[in-house]
């Protein structure tokens, strides 16, 4: 695998390849090589990620006829939030994430968006 | 193919959905319904002599889900034409007309999370009725009222079923 990265404005280029005894990591000019034992200790090293927002968006667009929930309500992974009805067809949306209702970005009777967000929560 | 059938139900599309491990093609039948669901939380006349089937469905992608109102309702009419010599109009996607009266309708509801966790098909077909509420004369009547057949609804059924099954296999 490489790739590339930009330290202050200079492009330094980076190579790792997987071997039977470990694995070689070239960065410019300098070689690194870890031995089997120390590369696993390697592959633990996992960047830190941006804590997700919990929000639930509409899957399809139609219209809102039914809100389930109401803010600061506990909700639970599967528990009914809303009702949309689209091409002739009633969806009862599901959260699929614990949390409590921080925000209902819709009304009922509004129509909403593919991807428009309805509910968010923390 | 296993139907379970029932002799009253608030609705059979409440009891499908409530099913803790639904199988696909399952199927509720049942004699009458006091809350039988329309459209858009409309009521379905339901009383004994109609039919009243849920379905549940395969998983879908949600592009499918506007072909399966119309194809469901095409099974019902192509069941009823071939099976029953009875010739049905379609208004689409999902109301069935005889003798420019509606007689059935299909209903589609899922249960969606980041995908569709569940689709339940809803029927009801005016089979059977022999007469209508006052409310309900001008617009809705049945085949026995119209043709003068009695049809025998779980046969009925199990033929829409198996049309569906059929039609369903041919989208994918």
């Amino acid at each position: 695998m490489r790739f590339k990265i930009k330290i202050r404005g200079e492009e330094i280029p980076i190579e790792i390849i997987e071997k039977d005894e470990g694995l070689e990591i070239k960065i410019g000019e300098k070689k690194f090589f870890y031995k089997n034992k120390e590369k696993e200790k390697i592959e633990k090293i996992t960047f830190p990620q941006k804590e997700k927002k919990k929000e639930i968006k509409a899957p399809i667009s139609g219209k809102v006829e039914r809100i389930l929930i109401k803010t600061n309500e506990k909700i639970k992974v599967g528990q009914p939030v809303l009702v949309l009805s689209s091409m002739k067809m009633e969806n009862e949306i599901v959260s699929e994430s614990e949390g409590v209702v921080k925000k209902i970005c819709v009304k009922e009777k509004e129509e909403v968006d593919a991807g428009q967000i309805l509910i968010i929560l923390k | 193919m296993k139907i379970l059938k029932y002799k009253k139900v608030t609705s059979t599309q409440e009891i499908a959905k409530k099913l803790t491990s639904p199988q696909v093609w399952l199927a509720i039948l049942a004699e009458s319904q006091t809350k039988g669901r329309g459209r858009k939380g409309d009521r379905w006349y339901s009383p004994k002599g109609g039919l009243y089937l849920s379905l549940i469905l395969p998983p879908l992608e949600f592009e499918d889900l506007e072909a399966l109102l119309f194809l469901a309702s095409f099974s019902i009419a192509k069941v009823l034409r071939d099976e029953f010599k009875i010739d049905v109009f379609i208004k689409p996607p999902n109301d069935i007309y005889l003798k420019g009266k509606k007689i059935g309708g299909v209903i589609l509801e899922n249960i969606i999370g980041r995908g569709i966790k569940l689709s339940v098909l809803g029927i009801g077909l005016n089979t059977n009725i022999e007469k209508f509420p006052k409310r309900l004369k001008e617009e809705a009547t049945s085949i026995k009222i119209e043709v003068g057949k009695k049809l025998d609804n779980l046969t009925v059924a199990k033929k829409i079923i198996r049309e569906i099954k059929k039609q369903i296999k041919a989208l994918r």
